[in-house]
């Protein structure tokens, strides 16, 4: 049985390996009937496949995990670690999250159940909003996201987020004379309707 | 279903409510048939009866506990959090020791113990707790000077 400091080694590890992009790495890190529950409450992911193309997909939103400080069990089977995960495309969204992992006897993930909730969820770096106006924002968020897990969808987000980086860059290019004159432009011409 | 913001208060107030040592307002927040395990892997056990006994030890030793943020399960039942315990030494201690899961020091006069644990609770009907679950190991607990 894996000891409590092989277990906490293991969830340090799993965040490394997502933040390096390694797929591989991750999968090696599971067992063959590996239950991945992500979020609690959704359907679960079962079998290498499903956890394959979870992870594909996480590393191509660009997930990044800070891992907090690990906890165990008294009987060898259990870790359970705090974590921060970010992910940018289509949007920045951060979870707080509570991973629970039951590894097997030879150190792999057997299930793994991630909590978190709409309430653990924020949107972008902007004010932190609450109550219907995050839930909005957050769930809007989610089924974006949800959207990229198809491949098709997944282009489509992309060539939305690079219209819309291109987009925010031309903005920021726009001199603040061309807007003023824009704007003088604009006076004018309401000037003009109303006379 | 309680819904996700009512999850994680409770869990909050069942700390603070542990704090201030009340007993009996900790106790019911709990189902009558609540199961409970602390640490996991220590067998559960049912029944607010067991628990009183259970907090009765620790809120004898004055525990604090400090709250991390809390987790919300989209299950509409699960709340978590991180938490730092400490406590005196007795009576937790004499028994930890027993099991072998701490060194007993050679005078427990004056000494504490401080746990890492992340707490989870699943809530039923009533908004009450039906099942708690401490998770921590030899390696999440030290005896403190």
């Amino acid at each position: 049985m894996p000891s409590e400091a092989a277990r906490k080694q293991m969830v340090v590890d799993y965040a490394a390996n997502m933040n390096a992009g390694d797929v591989e790495a991750i999968l090696a890190m599971f067992s063959d009937d590996i239950v991945f529950e992500d979020p609690v409450g959704a359907p679960p992911m079962v079998g290498p496949e499903a956890l394959r193309r979870h992870i594909t997909w996480s590393v191509e939103c660009n997930a990044h995990e800070i891992p907090g400080r690990p906890v165990t069990s008294m009987d060898e089977r259990f870790v359970v670690v705090p974590t921060t995960v970010t992910v940018r495309i289509p949007t920045k969204l951060t979870f707080n999250i509570i991973s629970i992992v039951e590894l097997d006897e030879d150190g792999r993930g057997t299930h793994v159940q991630a909590f978190w909730g709409l309430t653990d969820t924020m949107v972008g770096d902007g004010p932190k909003l609450d109550g219907i106006a995050h839930f909005v924002a957050v769930t809007e968020e989610l089924s974006r996201l949800a959207a990229t897990k198809t491949a098709e969808a997944g282009a489509a987000a992309a060539k939305i987020a690079q219209a819309t980086n291109a987009a925010t860059k031309a903005a920021e290019n726009t001199t603040l004379g061309a807007e003023t004159a824009q704007v003088k432009d604009a006076e004018s011409k309401g000037a003009a309707s109303r006379a | 279903m309680i819904d996700e913001r009512t999850r994680k208060k409770l869990v909050l107030e069942h700390c603070r409510r542990k704090n201030a040592g009340d007993i009996d307002a900790l106790l019911e927040m709990f189902a009558e048939d609540v199961v409970f395990e602390d640490p996991v892997g220590s067998g559960p056990q049912t029944g607010r009866d067991a628990l009183r006994k259970h907090f009765t030890d620790v809120i004898a030793a004055n525990v604090r506990e400090e709250t991390g943020e809390p987790v919300a399960g989209q299950d509409g039942v699960h709340v978590l959090v991180p938490v730092t315990a400490t406590m005196e030494y007795l009576p937790k201690g004499a028994e930890y020791a027993e099991r072998g899961w701490i060194t007993a020091p050679d005078d427990p006069g004056g000494k504490r113990l401080r746990c890492e644990y992340v707490l989870m609770l699943r809530t039923g009907r009533g908004r009450l707790i039906q099942e708690l679950k401490a998770f921590w190991g030899r390696s999440d607990i030290d005896v403190l000077d």
